[in-house]
């Protein structure tokens, strides 16, 4: 009896510290929100002056219009894009498919902030291409600081992430429902039209409400890219917002974070019922036969071309403006980029002291605080695990919530919640505020990871512990994590990579001894270093390959 | 006394009454099968009895102990049980080696590790596993990986022993050597087993009483003997052996006998129902092998001209299939039969009406 007792009383704890995890942070931003000034401030009073005065504001509405019409827009673009991506390398002959696929899921893993440096550097203003263009045709076509400018690239990065639905759809698509209508007459792209789209319209439409929720939450790219021009949206206007009445406008800002969870909440519950409708068609799995690929006959050569035409605009070309501008002194109108090759930036880039400890903490936060985090979630999810309880349904519904703040959200709430409860206050300052910040971020994504893993234990093996007389978390300890152990690993290394590539929730957490590069990027790129933010970007983007290569060595997938 | 008592257990599963009050008994030396079919509870029960399903009344006794008291809120977890569960599967795990599989019990009990060494080389041995313990149990056949789960169950000496489909995981031939390898085991060990299956000549050649569920409820109860040879309901009937099924109307029932009429057939059997259903529609069941072909006779009673629509060869006999007028009568013979019309005899002792 006893033992029972304990082993729920166990699971208990687990997910009371999760909700208090959880909530905390929103419960103090929605608190704050009613304030009439910081919550440190004895003067504050409740009140709905806030959010008078931010709903009066018309860049705040400006902020809202753009945010709607930039998710809007890059889901136009995407969704097709990634369908077509998806059908072409699943389900036709096209040439290069097997080299393609590791690479069309890379913009997933690099930082938007980075591919926004590369932008700026390439095709900005003075970047090497517009440089050049205007050297032999004269003024560019092109404006990289225009919301359409934005809307496309957003829209380009962000097409693998239909790709990944629609791909998994696609291949889980019994061959013989196509065969099916082959054999009735139909032609290739007629079935494609009639039987393949059909079938993967809840992938679709998944993945279509997730770049809709994702268009609400980004901020590198509106950051880097709309801000010269004072384009901006939701998160940007929060970010500079900091500094808005000249004290910290704590009570404006709550209000803004509100209003994100507003519109991400109710989203991210259309996704979890999306996610089960497209399980449900996914689960209709065929025998996997394979199927007879659609001949493309004289499109195979375009449809090559699109798709490294779509990697080549997407990946190449940020990529090698940021690796080139790395190694040249300066850059402008008549200089000669053999002239000003140096390898200086990453020479003086380590007598930088906030650049090397950011280096240090970055890798540190991923390897050590990303196995810590892969710990949390672990037994997150083992207090869950196979128990049928009221307990575990919260448990799911509490752990949506951190989805629907985005990382700057989080880290801001964090960095609140640190400030705000006494003990914790000294933490706040060292990395272990950063590495919370990043836990509950990504809390969602990390457990669904290691219950994926947890899934493929049979049930009876646990059994076959219990009945053999071992208690609940010994047949855990014993049979259960033994056998999740490379699902863990696996784990690991996704949220080692994530954990690289974050920047923006660590920006409010930004402080001697907290810097990571993707904060301090963020910050040098407001004071003009261009020389240690694209060396900066340079090593982050050196960092998660490797960590990539070592990923797919070891044959992990790469989404969970 | 019982070694293993289940009294009016209930489980609901997500709104679903699942069992609905079933009761049994169990002493060591004895095997009960619980048959049934698919959803008819039988899994259900055995998990119930291991603390791996939750019961909401009822009570569960092992060896004299109360593990399950609905009334009383006693619920002891799955390993305080002291039970022994073969899984259908066998759940043998995959991280450890065979010993290690069969030496967990003893190591969670906290046994001196040359004590847990020696046991667990003389339960190999007695399954004929002795040089298998370093192997990992991917590394053995489907026979072999049985007689582990088995091992492991029992290792450390449970009375009571659960079984989830042993069988069922076996190859037809192995299938055969395990039951009786199993049935010797059981004995030899003075376990008190509780089996289920969904294989009926299994059941039949294992247990010494059978537990025949339906919907939830036990349908009928009793030795394999009783079970076959005298099924109380329809149902029972049907479920043991190889059945002809014949839909008449009830003519008449007195001493225990009653009659069925098929068209201008009349047929005498077994009253198996209940005086009432006289002048309404009734069932006639008869085993196949209760029906002999009577070539030579010229009618009398139970007696009937059909004709032969096919024949099959099943290696050690043959089965004719007969259709005439309101019934398909299926049987086995020795031999051939020649085409067109057979006497068939249906013995009113071996038919009974329901």
């Amino acid at each position: 009896m006893s033992s029972a007792v304990a082993g729920t009383s166990a699971r208990r704890v687990v997910i009371s510290i999760t909700a208090l995890f959880v909530l905390a942070p929103v419960l103090l931003i929605t608190y704050q929100s009613f304030l009439t000034a910081p919550f440190f401030d004895p003067k504050a009073q409740l009140s709905l002056w806030a959010y008078e005065f931010v709903f009066s504001e018309p860049d705040f509405w400006r902020a809202l219009g753009t945010t709607a019409m930039l998710a809007v827009g890059m889901t136009a673009i995407s969704v097709p894009l990634g369908a077509l991506l998806a059908f072409l390398m699943t389900r036709t002959d096209m040439p290069g498919r097997g080299g393609f696929e590791p690479l069309l899921l890379v913009p997933i893993f690099l930082s938007p902030i980075v591919l926004a440096f590369g932008y700026v550097v390439t095709i900005g203003p003075v970047g090497f291409i517009t440089v050049w263009w205007k050297q032999y045709f004269g003024n560019p076509f092109w404006d990289i600081y225009s919301f359409t400018s934005l809307v496309v690239i957003a829209g380009l990065t962000h097409a693998p992430h239909v790709y990944l639905y629609a791909s998994a759809a696609l291949r889980s698509l019994p061959g013989d429902l196509e065969e099916a209508a082959r054999v009735t007459g139909a032609k290739p792209g007629r079935v494609a039209m009639d039987v393949s789209l059909p079938m993967i319209t809840p992938a679709l439409l998944f993945s279509g409400v997730l770049i809709l929720f994702l268009g609400f939450e980004v901020f590198g790219l509106p950051l880097i890219l709309g801000d010269p021009q004072g384009l901006l949206v939701l998160s940007t206007y929060l970010y500079k917002l900091t500094n808005k009445l000249g004290v910290p406008s704590y009570q404006l800002m709550a209000v803004v974070v509100m209003v994100i969870i507003a519109v991400a909440l109710p989203l991210v519950f259309v996704q979890r019922l999306l996610l089960r409708t497209a399980q449900r068609f996914i689960a209709v799995r065929g025998k996997g036969s394979r199927t007879n690929l659609v001949a493309l006959r004289a499109w195979r050569w375009p449809a090559f071309l699109l798709i490294a035409g779509w990697f080549a605009g997407t990946v190449m070309l940020p990529m090698t403006g940021l690796v080139l501008r790395s190694f040249v002194s300066s850059w402008g109108l008549g200089i000669n980029v053999l002239d000003v090759l140096t390898l200086d930036n990453y020479i003086e880039l380590f007598d930088d002291s906030e650049v090397v400890s950011a280096i240090v903490n970055s890798v540190g936060i991923a390897t050590i605080g990303g196995a810590l985090s892969i710990g949390c979630y672990t037994m997150i999810a083992l207090a869950q695990h196979r128990w049928p309880s009221a307990w575990v349904r919260f448990a799911d519904y509490i752990v949506m919530l951190p989805r629907a703040m985005p990382g700057i959200v989080a880290g801001l709430a964090i960095f609140w919640v640190f400030l705000f409860t006494k003990p914790l206050t000294p933490l706040r300052t060292t990395l272990f505020a950063v590495w919370v910040a990043y836990t509950l971020v990504w809390l969602a994504y990390g457990l669904r990871l290691v219950q994926s893993a947890l899934l493929q234990v049979a049930p009876e093996l646990e059994e076959a512990a219990r009945v053999t007389g071992a208690s609940l978390g010994r047949a855990m300890r014993d049979v259960t994590i033994p056998l999740i152990k490379h699902g863990m690993l696996a784990a690991w290394l996704l949220i080692m990579l994530i954990f690289v590539r974050e920047y923006s929730t660590a920006v409010y957490l930004l402080g001697p001894g907290t810097e990571v590069i993707g904060s301090l990027v963020v910050s040098r790129w407001g004071s003009g270093a261009v020389d240690i933010v694209t060396c900066l970007s340079c090593i982050n983007v050196a960092l998660i390959s490797l960590g990539l290569m070592v990923t797919l060595r070891l044959g992990v997938k790469l989404h969970g | 006394m019982a070694d293993l008592a289940v009294d009016n257990l209930r489980i609901r599963l997500g709104g679903n009454e699942i069992l609905k009050g079933v009761s049994l008994t169990l002493r060591r030396g004895e095997v009960a099968a619980l048959l049934g079919p698919s959803g008819s509870g039988k899994t259900t029960l055995l998990r119930a009895v291991a603390g791996l399903e939750q019961p909401y009344t009822g009570t569960i006794t092992v060896g004299g102990t109360t593990v399950f008291d609905g009334a009383a809120g006693i619920n002891q977890p799955t390993e305080a049980r002291g039970l022994g569960f073969v899984f259908q599967s066998y759940a043998l795990w995959p991280h450890r080696t065979v010993a290690e599989n069969v030496a967990y019990s003893l190591k969670i009990r906290g046994v001196a590790a040359d004590v847990q060494r020696d046991t667990v080389q003389k339960s190999l041995d007695s399954l004929g596993l002795g040089k298998l313990g370093h192997r990992f149990p991917h590394e053995l056949s489907g026979g072999q990986q049985q007689r582990v789960a088995i091992a492991r169950a029992l290792v450390y000496g449970p009375t009571v022993v659960l079984l989830d489909e042993p069988l069922s995981n076996l190859d037809a031939k192995l299938r055969e050597e395990a039951r009786a390898f199993l049935k010797e085991l059981i004995e030899r060990e003075n376990l008190a087993a509780l089996m289920v299956t969904h294989d009926q000549s299994e059941a039949l050649a294992i247990a010494n009483r059978i537990l025949l569920l339906n919907g939830g409820v036990v349908e009928q109860a009793g030795t394999p003997q009783d079970m076959y040879n005298a099924p109380e309901t329809l149902f029972v009937a049907e479920f043991m052996g190889s059945n002809n099924h014949i839909e008449g109307k009830i003519m008449g029932m007195s001493d225990g006998r009653a009659s069925i009429r098929i068209g201008d057939f009349l047929l005498d059997g077994q009253a198996r129902c209940a005086p009432e259903k006289v002048g309404q529609a009734g069932s006639a069941v008869i085993r196949l092998e209760g029906v002999h072909v009577a070539d030579g006779s010229n009618g009398g009673q139970n007696h009937v001209k059909l004709d032969l629509v096919t024949s099959m060869f099943l290696g050690h006999t043959w089965e004719h299939l007969f259709r005439g007028p309101g019934m398909t009568i299926r049987t086995h013979h020795d031999g051939p039969l020649s085409s067109g019309a057979h006497w068939l005899h249906l013995p009113a002792d071996r038919v009974w009406i329901f």
